[in-house]
């Protein structure tokens, strides 16, 4: 537990909706804050809170702020299941419940002095964001940084403007593509490892970190071995049925881990055996 | 140091436990079963009872004599002492759009667990690597395993499902007690005692015991070996992990598929199985939620699901799961095997489905496939 | 470009790097380098298949035209990709329209003859019809997972 040693790891505190941003169709940004001052919010990219809606659930959501704001929390939600749902009919000022931040992190610190790659697939943008920031706030850290995304439209591309700028400043390297392309667009359309054969790296000294569906993740991997990226170079952030973040519930196996508190996210060999098995 | 308690002196132990402010829990027939409860007294315990065990059987039978502990084990472990099979967690409630968040208070009573077999303790330890000694321990698990005591039974019997001497846990208990007993009932009815922490060692002093001599000594560990002697069933341990990851695509998953209901009776009677679920409740006005932890398994249906659906769909997968946590990625995890050989999974598969039948399968599969290559 | 750099150039080109040299020179007769302007057609839907085209640089779209929706970029591809193979078969009919996304160089090349020349060099006419086939075979594979439709239901973690 990050913020309150005191509180059991199970029991969620109360957090204010400071604001809702639509993003996407279906897809919201919830900025929190707690209604009881208890400290900074401390949390490292990639890891993920546990949300309640009291009464109704809980769900697991990537932190997709800056690490650097302490005083909130930022989350980019889906409405896709019963919580979520109700989640997005939640207004500014209502109430919900925060535990967390559970999870480990990206390899930020290995990466530097490294090109690096952030290949990310739909709303795999969202739990990427703070490495993002992380990155453009220590960007003297680390060589090329390229931005490798797949959208499903171009309308369910995530965070537009921000993109714009990021890509606008010379910081990122940014390169979209989307599976259907439409509504005048003129882009790339087409899977991410389309993007990947197209980027300068120094393979000898690159970081890969993918975050996605595990499929678009097991193919973005084996583009970036062609690009002679090595395995244990290459980072992916893994998905399961998170319920409680403490490795108490066992949901979130697979195979030898739990993906709440050894996980989300894993170097390819440690994680490979293990992928792309059917209903493992 | 060994001691001696006369099976008539065995109240003396309980009140002894009561004086000292515990509640105690230990077996008594209930529903057919030699379950573990509330216990009042020795007149609670199932005495002149036993049970008889096979794959997808149990049922209780009277005994010829007066024993106390004359039966194996029943279908319900003190798992749920420490991990209930539902406890709040927490309730809220919402005062003009303020919500306040109350933990559930931690339990302050003390409990003495009495008839603890040497597999259950082992179960225990495995609970502990869980739910004790992981980077978030669970405040209602540490709790109670810090206020019980346990009294341990050894085995002088064994069961046609129990196979604690292939996992080196079993038949008699060696470590994660206070007390041990080991029932004897020739020449005279008495319990030879062995102390295992301070708690313990008291608690003999209280009741005054005397030494046991020699011959009681070696007719327990005559019992605990006639046990020992009873257990036919095997499960080879040293390579089960590398054996079944070798073979996570083998037929004999659909094979015992064909016959396992998903029912999740193994998971329920497991004494190691500690998967659980969170449920949301509201009242009607939607102004108090509670949460409560309730024990799951990985047999069920919507375990595994993640948006559009569950990950694990068929039955072939769950018991591809649940086996291969048991006795593979369980050592991964938490640096031992997932079982501890009681086999109340077999017993209590309402399809005699039996785990050592299933590692045995898979090695003879690999055997035939070795052969064929000569 | 002279034929000498032509001849060079398909040597480099993953495309074409594993064909013998007196194939590289077959293949070198039939081909042009061009430069296409933002727009360009290279491709147009229901015509004949007289040419085909090896990206070196740039982005190409191939587009379909669906009466109510407009103007749909089924994928887009760039260097190191073919764009054509319908002049292999019959009817010799383009499929789709390829239209230029960003400013692109290729090689063209006069598909009618070169598969006329096959009939002289059939070694070439399959090696050149087995590299198709790895594009055909790539494009189906992205298409089917494009098909999956993989972004409109996760919610990472």
């Amino acid at each position: 537990m990050g913020a309150s040693p005191a509180i059991r790891p199970m029991t969620p505190r109360p957090f204010r909706i400071e604001a809702v941003r639509p993003e996407t169709p279906n897809v919201f940004t919830w900025t929190l804050r707690p209604t009881q001052e208890d400290g900074p919010l401390v949390f490292q990219p990639g890891q993920f809170n546990m949300l309640s809606i009291f009464g109704v659930g809980e769900v697991p959501i990537s932190v997709s702020g800056d690490a650097e704001q302490s005083e909130i929390w930022v989350h980019t939600i889906r409405s896709v299941g019963t919580v979520t749902q109700v989640m997005e009919t939640k207004k500014a000022g209502e109430i919900v419940g925060v535990r967390g931040p559970f999870g480990n992190t990206w390899p930020l610190q290995a990466a530097e002095g490294c090109d690096v790659v952030l290949a990310v697939g739909g709303l795999g943008l969202a739990p990427m964001r703070p490495t993002i920031y992380h990155v453009l706030h220590h960007r003297e850290r680390y060589k090329r940084v390229y931005l490798l995304y797949g959208a499903r439209t171009p309308k369910d591309i995530l965070y537009p403007d921000e993109l714009k700028a990021w890509s606008e400043s010379g910081a990122l390297d940014i390169r979209t593509t989307v599976d259907v392309g439409m509504d005048g667009w003129d882009g790339e359309v087409g899977l991410v490892t389309d993007l990947i054969s197209d980027i300068r790296i120094d393979p000898y000294h690159s970081i890969a970190m993918v975050c996605g569906p595990e499929i678009m993740m097991h193919f973005t991997a084996k583009a970036l071995f062609h690009r002679r990226i090595a395995p244990a170079r290459i980072f992916l952030s893994m998905e399961r049925s998170m319920r409680c973040g403490t490795g108490w519930c066992g949901h979130c196996q697979l195979g030898p881990t739990f993906l709440c508190k050894d996980g989300p996210v894993y170097d390819y060999p440690s994680i490979q055996p293990w992928l792309h098995k059917r209903e493992l | 140091m060994h001691y001696r308690l006369e099976a008539s002196d065995l109240e003396q132990l309980l009140d002894a436990l009561k004086a000292d402010g515990y509640a105690l829990l230990g077996p008594q027939r209930q529903d057919n079963a030699i379950l573990y409860d509330t216990l009042e007294s020795v007149a609670d315990l199932p005495q002149g009872w036993t049970d008889q065990q096979e794959a997808g059987q149990y049922k209780l039978k009277r005994r010829e004599d007066a024993a106390y502990f004359g039966y194996v084990v029943g279908p319900r472990s003190w798992k749920r002492v420490f991990l209930p099979p539902r406890k709040r967690l927490w309730s809220a409630t919402q005062q003009d759009g303020v919500w306040s968040i109350s933990e559930e208070p931690l339990p302050t009573q003390k409990v003495a667990l009495i008839g603890v077999r040497a597999c259950e303790i082992h179960a225990i330890a495995i609970q502990d690597r869980v739910l004790r000694e992981g980077p978030y321990p669970d405040p209602y698990y540490t709790t109670m395993r810090a206020q019980s005591l346990i009294i341990a039974v050894n085995c002088t019997q064994a069961a046609p499902t129990c196979f604690c001497t292939s996992m080196d846990t079993g038949p008699n208990a060696t470590f994660g007690f206070d007390l041990s007993l080991t029932e004897l009932l020739e020449p005279a009815h008495c319990f030879v005692v062995e102390v295992g922490s301070p708690k313990g060692q008291a608690l003999v002093e209280t009741l005054g015991l005397p030494a046991a001599n020699d011959p009681d000594q070696a007719r327990a560990q005559a019992g605990v070996d006639q046990a020992r002697k009873q257990i036919k069933r095997t499960l080879q341990r040293d390579d089960v992990k590398a054996l079944l990851y070798r073979n996570l695509e083998h037929a004999r998953w659909d094979e015992v598929a064909s016959r396992c209901l998903s029912c999740a009776n193994c998971t329920m009677v497991c004494p190691t199985c500690f998967c659980t679920e969170m449920e949301d409740i509201t009242d009607l006005t939607g102004d108090h939620a509670e949460r409560w932890q309730r024990w799951d398994s990985c047999f069920h249906g919507q375990f595994t699901h993640v948006h559009g659906g569950p990950v694990r769909q068929s039955t072939r997968s769950r018991y591809r799961q649940w086996l291969t946590h048991k006795l593979a990625s369980w050592e991964d995890q938490f640096g031992t095997t997932g079982c501890v050989g009681c086999g109340r999974c077999i017993a209590w598969c309402p399809a005699g489905i039996d785990l050592t039948a299933e590692v045995k399968a898979f090695r003879e599969s690999e055997h035939t496939q070795e052969n064929n290559k000569r | 470009m002279t034929p000498q750099d032509l001849k060079a150039f398909l040597a480099e080109h993953p495309f074409f790097s594993t064909l013998p040299a007196e194939d590289l020179a077959i293949m070198a007769s039939y081909a042009e380098y061009a430069n296409f302007a933002v727009g360009d057609i290279l491709l147009r839907e229901g015509q004949q298949a007289t040419r085909f085209y090896v990206l070196r640089e740039g982005s190409v779209a191939i587009d379909v035209h669906h009466p109510a929706r407009g103007l749909i970029t089924l994928m887009t591809v760039g260097k190191g990709d073919v764009v054509g193979w319908s002049w292999l078969l019959e009817p010799y009919l383009s499929q789709f329209d390829a239209r230029v996304l960003r400013p692109t160089k290729a090689l063209v090349f006069d598909a009618v003859a070169l598969r006329a020349s096959f009939e002289q060099h059939p070694a070439l006419g399959y090696a050149v019809t087995r590299k198709l086939l790895a594009q055909v075979t790539k494009r189906l594979y992205a298409a089917r997972i494009q098909l999956l439709d993989l972004y409109g239901i996760s919610n990472n973690p």
